[in-house]
């Protein structure tokens, strides 16, 4: 049992997600950094699946019901047992009654805590994951709050020693300049050249409409094609026939403030959507704050799946040496 | 007989293949994107992780690993080529019967209180305005001529349960269409009906919306205490590809409907049908006709 003394600003439960029901409009939720969520749960001996907390910005303050192996995991919001401070990324013990803290975000945005065994939500609709929006999934559909109490599953598949480390080059950096690869194309035919340049060359900042659902950078006004604009699709220029958004798809209603849509988004709908943020680089979309500059880089498919392949091959190397 | 524009596929990022059937919305389009769809799902192919019809285009979720972005494409083209003939374009449909009451006093207080961000700040209700908007005079025969045709749910998103619904067997000219908020409401009653551009939706739970309001449905579109049998697997009434009928009820029985629900005594009245979209281009309203027999 994991008492909740503070939430902190918004932790919740997360797994891999809730796959396969996207077409009724679902977003699969799940853990924003899947890399460092990971990691977390193969430092605690847990099968892939099993549920953690997600926290973000500001850490919550928990207390352990009973000696259970844990970690900590993603950006760096330093962590502190009885109010003194341990490692991240490092299978640690916690003893009955420890209090696990948090200092300040240092970089990052998103923590990890994984505990051997799991978080133990009921499943809804194959996963564990909160969707805060419809309040479905993880505790009773919702972040925590003061006084809550979770329970420990048993979705462990092997003892990991107390003390054990990843390879420290494998630890990923977070910076507050961020290079994010995309993948142009969809409805990238509706942005004029100078347009798709424009978006390709700046620096954008990321707003404080920065959260699960998606990320807001402002930044120069982008062009629409001029058209007649096609039955069904709606008026702005930067509408389209309702379609589906991919997760990481970026659009840019009314040419302003191009949106990264992430776990929680709308699954569809009808702003052009004009390139996609590859499934690598997502995990450091998550660890990105307000205020922090992004640049867009275009990258082919191949490059894409070649980024995917690194990350899944570091992912077997830190389990081969756990 | 219909022809089709070739399909354009693109990839977004590693894990989604796009396929644009149509730009515009196209009663074509959307029936090849259920077709599709819905052969995919039936075959189950290893690496498929979630298939989304849209209403002229659909979307394909994959794991690059279990089955490569290259493979899935050549096979999506493959089927896209197979449904590219009407004759091909079966579907199983579900026909579910949706009673609303119109022009009912809790849309008519949403009306008055979101009034500032509609199109015109106007005080009339948001049922006036559409039907004002499409030359009604009656509200009788506006409510019949939102309840006469049975709609085909093209879509889904929003949040999830939302469907977009588009009427069968009309013109073009004869579809009830009406402009959105000019400014989002902040809050939707769960239940509500509304009305943006040619589609019709209901509101699965309260939530920001921008269509005009013109009714409550009876039953709930999504419910997640597993009283109602009919929800009770997957918590959503709609799905791509259903046929809904809006059927009229007044004050007294959608209390009735309502307190049925409440008790988790309702059931949905349903029937499936074969739908042929090749009959249904060929007959337009008589064959909907036909389909909506004794329904």
């Amino acid at each position: 049992m994991i008492k909740v003394i503070k939430p902190g600003l918004q932790t919740t439960v997360q797994d891999q997600g809730r796959i396969g029901l996207y077409e009724i409009g679902m977003p699969p939720s799940g853990a924003m950094d899947k890399f460092s969520y990971t990691v977390g749960n193969l430092l605690v001996g847990n099968q892939r699946n099993a549920a953690a907390l997600e926290i973000t910005y500001l850490g919550p303050v928990l207390q352990f019901g009973r000696k259970l192996r844990i970690s900590i995991t993603g950006g760096n919001i330093p962590p502190k047992i009885n109010g003194q401070p341990v490692a991240m990324w490092e299978t640690l013990e916690v003893q009955e009654g420890d209090t696990l803290s948090f200092d300040f975000v240092q970089s990052g945005a998103r923590t990890y805590l994984a505990v051997e065994g799991g978080i133990d939500v009921p499943v809804v609709m194959n996963s564990r994951s909160t969707y805060t929006l419809i309040g479905i999934g993880g505790f009773q559909g919702r972040a925590l709050a003061e006084g809550d109490e979770l329970a420990v599953g048993d979705m462990h598949e092997k003892k990991v020693p107390v003390g054990t480390r990843i390879d420290p080059s494998l630890i990923p950096v977070f910076q507050k300049t961020h290079e994010i690869r995309v993948v142009v194309g969809l409805c990238s035919y509706r942005l004029t050249e100078e347009s798709k340049a424009v978006f390709l060359e700046s620096e954008w900042t990321v707003t404080p409409e920065a959260n699960r659902i998606g990320y807001r950078h402002k930044g120069e006004r982008l062009k629409f094609v001029e058209r007649q604009q096609p039955f069904g699709a709606g008026s702005n220029p930067s509408n389209v026939t309702d379609l589906g958004y991919p997760i990481g798809s970026i659009q840019v209603p009314d040419g302003v403030e191009p949106i990264v849509l992430l776990h929680d988004a709308v699954t569809g709908g009808g702003y052009a959507t004009i390139a996609t943020v590859i499934s690598a680089d997502l995990n450091r979309m998550a660890q990105i704050k307000t205020n922090e500059k992004v640049k867009f880089v275009s990258v082919t498919l191949e490059e894409a799946i070649g980024a995917r392949r690194n990350l899944r091959d570091q992912l077997m190397k830190i389990a081969d040496a756990i | 007989m219909f022809t089709l524009p070739e399909t354009r596929f693109d990839f977004g990022g590693d894990e989604y293949i796009y396929a644009e059937i149509s730009r515009d919305m196209s009663e074509e389009s959307n029936f090849k994107a259920l077709a599709i769809t819905s052969e995919l799902r039936r075959r189950q192919i290893p690496g498929i992780l979630d298939i989304c019809p849209s209403n002229s285009s659909y979307l394909i979720r994959f794991d690059p690993e279990v089955i490569p972005a290259a493979n899935l494409l050549d096979y999506l083209k493959e089927i896209d080529m197979t449904k590219s003939n009407p004759a091909a374009l079966n579907l199983e449909v579900r026909i579910v019967e949706i009673p609303i009451w119109y022009d009912d006093p809790i849309t008519r207080e949403y009306s008055r209180r979101f009034q500032e961000r509609n199109i015109i700040k106007e005080n009339i209700s948001n049922f006036e305005l559409v039907m004002k908007l499409n030359g009604f005079k009656e509200k009788e025969a506006f409510i019949e001529a939102h309840s006469r045709s049975p709609y085909l749910i093209s879509m889904m998103g929003f949040i999830p349960g939302t469907a977009w619904e588009y009427p069968l067997g009309l013109r073009k000219d004869q579809i009830i269409q009406t402009p959105k908020y000019a400014s989002p409401r902040t809050d939707t009653p769960g239940r509500a009906v509304g009305l943006g551009g040619a589609f019709t939706v209901i509101y699965p739970l309260s939530a920001p919306g921008s269509y005009q309001l013109i009714g409550m449905a009876a039953v709930p579109v999504f419910d997640q205490s597993g009283k109602l049998e009919d929800l009770r697997d997957s918590f959503f009434l709609a799905r791509p590809g259903d046929i809904w009928k809006h059927r009229p009820v007044e004050e007294r029985e959608y209390k009735q409907i309502l307190s049925q629900v409440e008790a988790g005594t309702y059931r949905y009245r349903m029937k499936y049908v074969d739908f042929s979209p090749e009959e249904y281009f060929a007959k337009r309203e008589a064959y909907i006709k036909q389909v909506m027999e004794d329904f």
